[in-house]
């Protein structure tokens, strides 16, 4: 109860008793926040960063973060790297095979916008342009650390998410936002 | 036997085999007629043993374009057009590097075929293993046919791709990922 206590505020406990009551989006906001799964996915140079990030270094695990290879299984995509675009139509296909609620951290330049590829034929101009991002992380290529504190503020968005207001459990985004209160 | 020796004995069969004015790297280079590309190279590599095509790779001579159709960042200004190069001129080179694994000689051969839409050269395929991917991939940059390849299609870019991207002309049409 130490860890629950300690990370839950609106947990009570009733004198004299071993009952706990606690607001279900507290409880539910912390187990989706302490294992956030991403897939296993990566596209260029920034993926090596976030390997980085799962081994033992800086061991991402400790976060919750414990990479998935399916995207059935995952709740975050990391887009690591350049997106092509001959790639878009798989990360679609990938994103779309991830259960709701569901996040995506644009990691490095090129997710974000194309980055030096920006005048390039070939080169998707950022991965919101396909798919609606959660956090933007600059970089070229950004360090394990900038990775795990964009994961930081991805628990925060997490954190924020209620039953009332949908529960990030909305439709595709076909309008390109999420339901966060 | 020294690439000079190869070289003599080829001249033989093709008059048209030239030592090249510009040598690339240190690898003796020969510039070789469009017609008997494929003769020679069957020749290099039953008789001399060449079995490993390392580069098919082409150059656009024509001189400097203004890009057309860029989304240009706002932070790069493109200036006026360079005035052309002497080297301009209005033609595709095909440069093919060849190496002998037994006496590692590597050769390089230059191919100049006219600047024009469906610019062919016959292909390599059959004689290289390597020659068919690689052939796709100027295909796809350069737009340059490769006469017997069989399967001559796109290989990096998407099908939904306009033109032929490492052409000097080349004019980008943007998309919805643009």
């Amino acid at each position: 109860m130490g860890i629950v206590l300690d990370n839950l505020s609106k947990i009570e406990n009733l004198p004299g008793g071993g009952i706990a009551l606690a607001a279900s989006d507290s409880l539910i906001n912390w187990a989706r926040a302490s294992s956030v799964w991403p897939l296993t996915f990566g596209l260029a140079c920034c993926a090596i960063e976030m390997m980085a990030a799962y081994a033992s270094r800086f061991d991402f695990e400790r976060m919750g973060v414990f990479p998935r290879p399916t995207p059935r299984q995952a709740d975050v995509m990391f887009v690591a790297g350049t997106v092509v675009k001959k790639m878009a139509d798989p990360i679609i296909r990938i994103y779309k095979q991830m259960p709701e609620p569901k996040f995506v951290i644009a990691m490095g330049g090129c997710a974000n916008c194309g980055g030096p590829f920006y005048d390039s034929y070939s080169v998707v101009k950022g991965v919101d342009k396909i798919i609606p991002v959660d956090v933007y992380l600059p970089g070229c290529p950004p360090r394990p650390e900038a990775l795990m504190y964009a994961v930081i503020k991805l628990q925060e968005k997490m954190s924020k998410m209620t039953v009332k207001g949908g529960f990030g459990a909305t439709p595709l985004q076909a309008a390109g936002s999420r339901k966060l209160v | 036997m020294t690439a000079e020796e190869i070289f003599t004995k080829l001249q033989a069969s093709f008059s048209g085999l030239r030592i090249a004015e510009a040598q690339v790297k240190e690898y003796p280079t020969w510039t070789v007629p469009a017609q008997s590309v494929r003769a020679v190279f069957e020749q290099l590599h039953s008789e001399f043993s060449f079995g490993y095509l390392d580069v098919v790779t082409a150059t656009d001579w024509s001189g400097p374009v203004s890009p057309k159709g860029y989304p240009q960042s706002p932070a790069v200004a493109i200036g006026a057009a360079a005035a052309p190069p002497a080297s301009a001129r209005d033609v595709f080179e095909v440069v093919y590097i060849v190496t002998a694994l037994s006496t590692g000689i590597k050769l390089c051969l230059r191919c100049e075929i006219p600047r024009k839409e469906g610019a062919s050269v016959p292909s390599l395929y059959g004689i290289f293993m390597a020659a068919d991917w690689q052939e796709r991939e100027v295909y796809d940059m350069f737009g340059i046919h490769f006469e017997g390849h069989p399967n001559l299609k796109r290989i990096l870019t998407p099908e939904t791709q306009q033109g032929y991207p490492l052409r000097k002309d080349y004019e980008h049409i943007p998309d919805k990922f643009d």
